[in-house]
């Protein structure tokens, strides 16, 4: 058994190490090399390539701004959301819970394109309405702007902060709201002053994790950003990344992004310090409905406008123009054709092979996230080997950094040789791993930490070794948890694009490298279908998924 | 086998580090006197002419009222109105790029820049904000306007007076190739008429005279205005310092 634990401690160590560790140091040290021929010594010439332009500098700058902006509305958007659902009488509650979990499975690049046809400035749907019905010369909106930009990252970043802070909510208990409405604060009083601030280290932590999509994400940077002429850091990075190639300017360009996030994080926790959250143990504590009386319809018609945005608005546009000849020849049944599809299914062959490749890298990038992230959430939980702290930290180090960032990294350390995995499904995987290894882990041991280990010592006291206890008690257990975590990571892989067009190459394109690609093309229509062709495909994991495990992934706690 | 436009320089810099194979195909002397002057002789040639022009939207803009001038573009009356494409992603914009600073200097996208322009990626962003309505007026490759056209939609092209730009299509064999004779015969092909008359039906133009494609409207390559074409060596040096420039008035 001692050989068998040290043998699994080594792997992980090792595991970790290759997915996590060794990408993070090549991103540094690349960054440090000398761009010709590799001499021997350090050079920060890079540096000074990457930071020696003004407009270099102004995209570290817009990013920063983009972020904050992006975080904060997406904040104040979910959070009155997040709180009816989980705290009050709210009616229609299972619907909110499915309109956020249809804006999850919605890739933001597809929202970003479904905003361009509604939101741009003279031929997107609403200018167009808002004209013809006004009469005036110029539609309203732009999306074409820092505001637009802002306005559809933040909607599209709404599902990760409602599972954060509904989740969070959830378990404060209506004792301390009670206490508060005794000594004469009102409801309003009370949720602002009481129930807000026991949840702030979720509320921080969503924003954080917001800011991080917003400053790296590659799909609306370009479809928005580039067209409002607005130099960001995922465009800054990706013109390092074209022709002429420079990998090390890049690396050190990638550099503000990590210091930032470190710096962020640990913001987070001198704050989460400073003060004591123990009412979220999660123990005893009842947890009665907020009443909210008429207000309650006011709050489902909140919940409603917002998931319109993200939902109803995107689909409505983005059936229009697949099924459509010329989408900007609006509804009508001489514009109306299957042919978009056709094309994609039946007459493009990237089309078949990019579908079977995004599932199969998501389902294996989902099964090894989830297996690494259990095994180190027992032994970690159950005091089984040593060093736990820094393996839980290690698992959880992905989720400060940036998708480009964990890309560059993943390409200086394994597109070279020896290995030469560029362009190969493993790396892919691999990287897909390291991204999302952070949600598996964090659920795995939130879910090992509510298992009573007297459960296995009865298994050992009957003569059961732990193997026994593992097979017979905590594996199912956490059956329905690990569906529900796997199907979590699946959507997530199954939809990323900032790793993925970084380390793809011919024979390994993804459907979310295809429809960047696409974006790129004339056929707003094709995209259209291929968007819709990528949701439904989704959808059905996501309902097999939900029969297996018997709940929504969204980790409700019911 | 290497097949691409060669703005980069790419060929420049295979040939420097002695990548390319030489081989002059048998055809390389019956090649039409436009492309002549575009051979690196035992090296690249050219296979195939993409021309660049202005494509309007019809459902919006007259034909008579279209530009027909890339200085036309520059007067206020099209601000809001013109869409054209990012260099660092697209070879059609930077092969225009190129053209327009050799003619005019810089100075005329700083010039364009006061007009607003909507820069999206790629030559074909340019096409769906022209066929949405979304601008009236985009620099564009002939073939996709016509073809884009073919299919209903309402956007037609202008040979612009002051200078179409020509684009070539080049060929050239790796030293490396696993199977140099079918290189050959490959490059053969595509030098040949059968190739050239392909081109033609997909509404480029053919290095073959023997072959004459037709341009939108009707006219022969010889009836247009060409803008003095970019050699590959020169396109090295001008797309580098072009791209940073350019980003900073457009990206910033």
């Amino acid at each position: 058994m001692d050989m068998l634990r040290r043998l699994v401690w080594f792997g992980l160590v090792a595991l970790l190490g290759l997915l996590v560790v060794f990408p993070l140091a090549e991103v540094v040290l690349i960054s440090l090399q000398h761009t010709n021929a590799r001499p021997s010594g350090l050079t920060l010439d890079s540096y000074a390539l990457a930071f020696g332009r003004a407009r270099y500098l102004q995209g570290v700058w817009n990013s920063a701004l983009l972020g904050v902006g992006v975080a904060t509305l997406c904040m104040v958007l979910t959070v009155p959301m997040a709180w009816a659902v989980a705290r009050t009488d709210m009616p229609c509650k299972p619907l909110v819970r499915a309109m956020v979990m249809l804006t999850f499975i919605t890739p933001p690049f597809l929202g970003a394109t479904s905003w361009v046809l509604l939101a741009a400035p003279n031929a997107g749907w609403i200018n167009r309405l808002y004209v013809a019905a006004s009469g005036a010369a110029a539609g309203p909106l732009n999306i074409y702007s820092l505001a637009g930009l802002m306005f559809v990252i933040a909607i599209y970043s709404i599902p990760y902060s409602f599972v954060f802070t509904s989740a969070a909510l959830e378990l404060v208990s209506s004792e301390m709201e009670d206490a508060a409405n005794i000594l004469g604060a009102g409801r309003i009083t009370t949720t602002l002053r009481v129930t807000l601030p026991l949840v702030a280290p979720a509320l921080l932590g969503a924003w954080i994790i917001t800011y991080l999509e917003a400053i790296s994400i590659i799909g609306s940077s370009v479809i928005i950003g580039l067209p409002a002429h607005i130099n960001l850091v995922p465009l800054q990075l990706l013109e390092f990344f074209g022709f002429p190639l420079r990998v090390e300017a890049a690396a050190a360009y990638a550099m503000p992004l990590l210091l930032v996030t470190a710096g962020l994080f640990l913001l987070q926790q001198r704050i989460l310090h400073r003060r004591s959250y123990v009412a979220l143990t999660g123990k005893g504590g009842e947890r009665r409905p907020i009443e909210l009386g008429k207000a309650r319809w006011l709050a489902l018609g909140w919940s409603l406008l917002v998931t319109s945005l993200t939902v109803v608005l995107l689909y409505l546009v983005l059936f229009q123009a697949a099924f459509a000849k010329a989408w900007a020849r609006g509804f009508g049944l001489d514009n109306l054709t299957l042919g978009n599809f056709r094309m994609l299914l039946f007459e493009q062959a990237t089309l078949q092979q990019s579908l079977v490749n995004t599932f199969t890298y998501a389902a294996a990038a989902a099964s090894l996230a989830i297996a690494l992230a259990l095994t180190t959430a027992y032994l970690v939980a159950r005091r089984l080997v040593p060093l736990g702290g820094v393996l839980s930290v290690l698992c959880l180090t992905p989720f400060a950094i940036p998708g480009i960032v964990l890309a560059i990294g993943f390409y200086a350390a394994y597109a070279p040789p020896p290995l030469s995995l560029a362009g190969t499904g493993t790396i892919l995987v691999l990287a897909f791993t390291a991204r999302f290894l952070p949600i598996a882990f964090a659920n795995a041991s939130a879910a090992m930490r509510g298992i009573n280990p007297e459960m296995e010592e009865a298994v050992h006291i009957l003569g059961g070794g732990r193997i026994i206890a593992l097979r017979g008690v905590v594996l199912p257990i956490l059956k329905r948890n690990i569906v529900a975590v796997w199907l979590l990571v699946f959507i997530a892989a199954s939809r990323e694009v900032s790793s993925a067009l970084f380390l793809y190459g011919p024979r390994t394109r993804t459907m979310s490298v295809m429809f960047f690609d696409l974006t790129e093309g004339a056929e707003f229509e094709q995209l259209a279908a291929l968007g819709l062709i990528m949701a439904v495909t989704t959808m059905l994991f996501v309902a097999v998924g939900q029969r297996v495990a018997g709940r929504d992934f969204m980790l409700r706690r019911d | 086998m290497f097949t691409t436009t060669g703005i980069g320089g790419q060929y420049e810099m295979l040939l420097r580090d002695g990548e390319l194979m030489q081989y002059t195909p048998e055809a390389a002397d019956k090649l039409s006197q436009v492309v002549k002057p575009m051979i690196t002789p035992g090296y690249v040639y050219p296979m195939g002419i993409g021309l660049t022009g202005l494509a309007y939207n019809t459902a919006k803009l007259k034909a008579a009222d279209a530009p027909t001038t890339w200085d036309a573009l520059l007067d206020p009356k099209w601000k809001g109105k013109i869409a054209i494409g990012d260099p660092s992603f697209s070879g059609f914009d930077a092969a225009w790029d190129m053209t327009m600073v050799k003619s005019e200097g810089f100075a005329y996208y700083e010039k364009l820049a006061k007009n607003d322009p909507l820069v999206q990626r790629s030559t074909l962003d340019s096409l769906t904000a022209l066929n949405a309505g979304e601008r009236v007026v985009a620099a564009l490759p002939d073939t996709i306007a016509i073809t884009s056209a073919a299919k209903g939609n309402p956007v037609a092209v202008v040979y612009p007076t002051d200078g179409t730009v020509m684009m070539v299509g080049y060929t050239a064999i790796l030293k490396t190739a696993p199977q140099p004779n079918t290189a050959k015969l490959f490059t053969e092909f595509l030098l040949s008429v059968e190739h050239s008359q392909i081109m033609a039906d997909s509404n480029l133009q053919s290095v073959r005279p023997e072959v004459v494609s037709t341009i939108a409207g009707g006219g022969k390559l010889s009836d247009i205005k060409l803008a003095p074409p970019i050699r590959t060596a020169e396109s090295e040096k001008l797309l580098s310092d072009l791209v940073e420039r350019w980003r900073d008035l457009f990206s910033h």
